[in-house]
């Protein structure tokens, strides 16, 4: 609907209101049109829009004429769009502008600013549109067609872990030198057992970073419990490691679900005990809960 | 290499008035089909509503009418929903169940419509509606539904204009409740013989290893396939609280002598603390004979035996149909549930006719 048209029908049902309703409704097609009010009043207009659950019936469809209105400020669509997820929240009043809401975002990523776009296109991938994730897939193969920042399509397409996209998301992180988009990858990948392997290298590289490599150790202690254990012991028993790694290696340890067998070896134990009178900081506290549920 | 998604749609669209094309669209359903591998669950959803639009342009053909109950009854896409609602058009005389399924499909969009891509301007829930108005078998309980969906005033405008179109269509000639056969329980025919399978390794949810035959033969059992990781409440989750509620039913009926086991699609994924959790949250009760597992190498002697209805995209499943076995006492398929949902009280009915065979008694 065109904003022109809502402010017609807005008109046209403002005789029939009561004095309430129809000032909500004036205020509405205020924060549309504009008239007297300053983009600021406008926009806080359009964010208060559904405080009171009975206005969504009127208050959903002006924030979609908003939305919608590429001649309107790029700040108050953004805020529409705010308003509008907010108000899906309400499934039942939310359920008649549900497909019209999806048509809408589909319509204003060709036209948006960057911040409208991106949010627009984040919202789509949350509801797993196809059509969306093959726009991030196209944007990370290609530059030159990313409608957003390669780190937030890696978030975006990770809103649906049976996507698929686990190929191109390795290729993106074996080629970018960009520790956020490197993460955001590998966080992608945490569920993918085909990955194990690289977790299992990125948690026993010491030239990584220590962000990464304590997310290859959480996502390779879900994939492949065993191969964890195996890499956390041999990392314990490396004086030249990280404290801070090899705290998580020994916390991580502790809570494993076989713990009886990790508590009965004593070299482990002798490792551990060692630490514990050696080490300072986490790693003796690391050290230290070990013991304590070791019993 | 593997074409891409939008080269098999483009492929499928150009099947259109081809001799044989119904065949090629059908021989497309099964989710084992090569051209589901390497697909995300999107894509594969994408594919089978394009499949499923394409039928819709003739006669739809007896062999696609279990897939297309299929995806009424249990879809989550919107789009694939829709397009099985219009191929349901084309079905040659009355289909039981047709009308509560499309009511189904209705209810689930009625609260998570989409616009519907393969008929721009429309939506999938006006879809469904419009093939409801079509059902000569659609009465009163239609007319009920319809009603109640309107007075809920949660439809947008086009939903409901379409909706009381659909009611007017209803009201205007007379309900004609046909009474039809049709159930989800396969044909076992011949039982398939278990030899093949009786090596494949298996992990069971507490870790314990062991051979197929090693659990299935000696006595009878239910055998379902699931995982973990399935984005369908209505499926996986489902399939594993039946399996729950089926336990309970064989304790009543004085029959805990029969096995009930769930086998994981996703054996990489699905290591044994998550099944164990996963079954236990949905009620399941494990012990010697009750248990669930993962194939300790690839899980393909399982689904070329099981003929599984199942196919796989880079990481994991992208799209499966319910599948549930009543197993003999050699480890034999004696009798199928597959695509639809089963009901406790016939597998159980299964398994005690099983117990009760003189192979198994004596």
């Amino acid at each position: 609907m065109k904003a022109s048209d809502y402010r017609a029908r807005v008109e046209k049902e403002l005789g029939a209101e009561s004095g309430e309703v129809r000032e909500a409704g004036r205020l509405r097609a205020a924060a549309i049109t504009g008239g007297p009010l300053t983009l600021d009043q406008r926009r806080d207009l359009v964010r208060d829009a559904i405080g009171q659950r009975g206005d969504l019936p009127t208050a959903i469809p002006a924030l979609l004429a908003i939305l919608a209105d590429a001649g309107q400020p790029e700040q108050l669509r953004t805020a529409a769009l705010d308003s509008l997820k907010a108000a899906a929240f309400v499934v039942t009043a939310f359920a008649p502008h549900r497909a019209e809401f999806l048509a809408t975002l589909h319509k204003v990523l060709p036209e948006a600013g960057a911040e409208l776009r991106g949010r627009a296109l984040e919202t789509l991938a949350i509801e797993k549109d196809k059509d969306a994730q093959a726009l991030l897939v196209k944007g990370l193969q290609d530059p030159a067609k990313a409608l957003v920042p390669p780190a937030a399509a890696l978030q975006y397409l990770g809103y649906d872990d049976h996507g698929g996209y686990e190929n191109v998301v390795r290729d993106v992180v074996a080629k970018s030198d960009d520790d956020e988009v490197r993460y955001e990858g590998l966080r992608l990948l945490a569920s993918d057992p085909k990955s194990s392997g690289l977790f299992e290298r990125l948690f026993a590289d010491k030239n990584e970073k220590s962000e990464i490599r304590r997310l290859g150790a959480a996502a390779l202690q879900m994939l492949a419990p065993d191969k964890f254990e195996k890499a956390a012991r041999k990392i314990l028993a490396d004086d030249k490691d990280y404290d801070e790694i090899r705290a998580t290696a020994l916390g991580a340890l502790t809570h494993v679900r076989e713990f009886a067998r990790a508590r009965a070896d004593p070299k482990l134990v002798a490792k551990v005990d060692e630490l514990r009178a050696k080490t300072r900081g986490f790693l003796r506290d690391a050290a230290a809960r070990f013991v304590q549920r070791s019993g | 290499m593997r074409p891409a998604i939008s080269q098999i749609l483009e492929r499928i669209a150009g099947l259109a008035g081809q001799a044989g094309a119904v065949d090629t669209l059908v021989a497309l359903l099964p989710e084992q089909a090569a051209v589901y591998d390497g697909l995300g669950s999107g894509e594969a959803e994408r594919l089978r509503a394009h499949i499923f639009a394409a039928l819709a342009a003739g006669a739809l053909p007896a062999a696609a009418l279990p897939f297309v109950l299929e995806e009424l009854e249990t879809g989550t896409d919107p789009a694939a929903t829709a397009a099985a609602a219009m191929a349901l058009r084309g079905a040659a005389g009355a289909v039981a169940e047709a009308e509560a399924l499309l009511l189904k499909a209705a209810a689930r969009l009625a609260v998570a419509d989409s616009p519907f891509p393969l008929a721009p301007g429309r939506t999938a829930l006006q879809e469904v509606l419009a093939t409801l108005a079509m059902l000569p078998e659609a009465g009163a309980e239609s007319v009920a539904a319809l009603s109640a969906m309107l007075a809920q005033g949660a439809l947008s405008a086009a939903a409901r204009a379409e909706a009381e179109r659909t009611l007017a269509a209803l009201r205007s000639r007379r309900a004609e409740k046909l009474s039809c056969c049709a159930s989800e329980a396969g044909d076992p025919g011949a039982p398939i013989p278990a030899i093949g399978i009786a090596g494949v390794r298996l992990e069971d949810q507490s870790g314990a290893r062991l051979a197929f035959a090693d659990f299935f033969a000696g006595e009878p059992g239910a055998l379902a396939f699931f995982y973990t990781r399935c984005m369908n409440p209505e499926r996986c989750s489902l399939t594993v609280t039946k399996l729950a509620r089926l336990q309970a039913r064989l304790a009543d009926l004085g029959i805990e002598r029969a096995r009930v086991a769930a086998i994981s699609y996703d054996p990489d994924y699905d290591l044994p603390g998550r099944l164990a959790d996963y079954g236990a949250q949905r009620g399941f009760r494990f012990d010697s004979r009750n248990r669930f597992f993962r194939t300790l190498g690839p899980v393909e002697p399982l689904k070329a035996h099981f003929e599984l209805g199942v196919g796989y995209g880079p990481a994991t499943v992208n799209r499966h149909r319910i599948e549930l076995f009543v197993l003999d006492a050699a480890g034999a398929v004696a009798a199928s549930f597959t695509r639809r949902l089963w009901d406790e009280a016939e597998v159980a009915a299964a398994l005690a006719g099983q117990l009760a065979s003189p192979a198994t008694s004596s």
